[in-house]
């Protein structure tokens, strides 16, 4: 590389000396939020598709002649299910994330 | 070599693919320079090439096991910076325009006067170029990126890579006023 190319070179922009850590952390910051965005997606893909689930199944149930007598078992089996999904989707990953901190817990030898 | 030995290299790398935040950072430490350099050159802002680099490393984190070894990492990042830059370019090109002419002249104010004049002539001829032959000469320019390199980042024949550096450099010694011809 010549003078001018150098020149052209470092007028253009110039490469920081040293790396920064506050990049780095800027950086991080983006991976993090990214993270966040994906989450939330997925979550929001879930409601989506387990309220289309449950509006579909409505409307199934009630297109085949079911009362509410004769699909009271089904209704209760599905509510129990329903109950425990949501039990375990909080404990997982839900505001306290009761089963995700229990990996950070250490007992003493 | 350059910072590392090849296999703490392999080591911390194979550590980020597995999801170690910390090993990644030391990759970031390690490419930051020439990735930021390159879209430095290629941006013509600092804030805003900074802000490219930094999105391009944190989708490089999430496609880290799409890397296959066959190139640099850097080179890899640098690719993904630059569909970035492309992407961007294209969805809202008018407003990057006048941004570009804005930070230009904001960042030019209180230089030396002859700097800033050839700054300014040097960024008006590369925004003249056409996309590849900007990004192109914006890899190569500083020495820190050989023409196989370039092309692999850029996902160019090494021919055409070659050629838009040589094309590009004349028509940026020309607005500079230095001898296009010089060097040959």
């Amino acid at each position: 590389m010549n003078d001018d190319e150098r020149l052209i070179a470092d007028l253009l922009g110039q490469a920081p000396a040293t790396p920064d850590p506050g990049f780095r952390y800027d950086v991080f910051a983006r991976v993090a939020q990214r993270g966040r965005r994906e989450a939330s997606l997925r979550r929001a893909a879930r409601s989506f598709g387990v309220m289309t689930a449950i509006g579909l199944g409505c409307g199934v149930v009630q297109a085949s002649g079911l009362t509410w007598e004769t699909a009271q078992p089904i209704l209760a089996a599905a509510a129990g299910l329903g109950v425990a999904f949501l039990f375990a989707a909080i404990s997982i990953e839900g505001p306290r994330a009761v089963l995700a901190r229990a990996a950070h817990v250490r007992f003493a030898a | 070599m350059s910072r590392w030995a090849r296999p703490r290299k392999a080591a911390v790398l194979a550590a980020a693919r597995a999801g170690d935040l910390r090993a990644y950072g030391r990759l970031v430490d390690a490419h930051q320079s020439a990735v930021r350099a390159f879209l430095r050159r290629l941006v013509g802002n600092y804030a805003d090439a900074d802000d490219l680099a930094q999105e391009a490393f944190a989708r490089t984190w999430q496609v880290l096991d799409r890397y296959n070894g066959t190139s640099s990492l850097r080179t890899f990042i640098c690719g993904v910076a630059f569909q970035y830059w492309r992407r961007g370019r294209r969805s809202n090109i008018r407003r990057v325009a006048r941004e570009e002419a804005y930070h230009a002249a904001s960042e030019l104010q209180g230089e030396i006067a002859p700097n800033a004049e050839a700054k300014l002539a040097l960024r008006r001829a590369m925004e003249e170029l056409p996309e590849p032959q900007r990004a192109a000469l914006a890899l190569c320019i500083g020495g820190e990126f050989t023409h196989a390199e370039a092309a692999e980042a850029l996902g160019m024949p090494l021919g055409t890579v070659k050629s838009h550096v040589a094309r590009g450099l004349q028509r940026l010694k020309i607005a500079l006023g230095a001898d296009p011809g010089k060097d040959r």
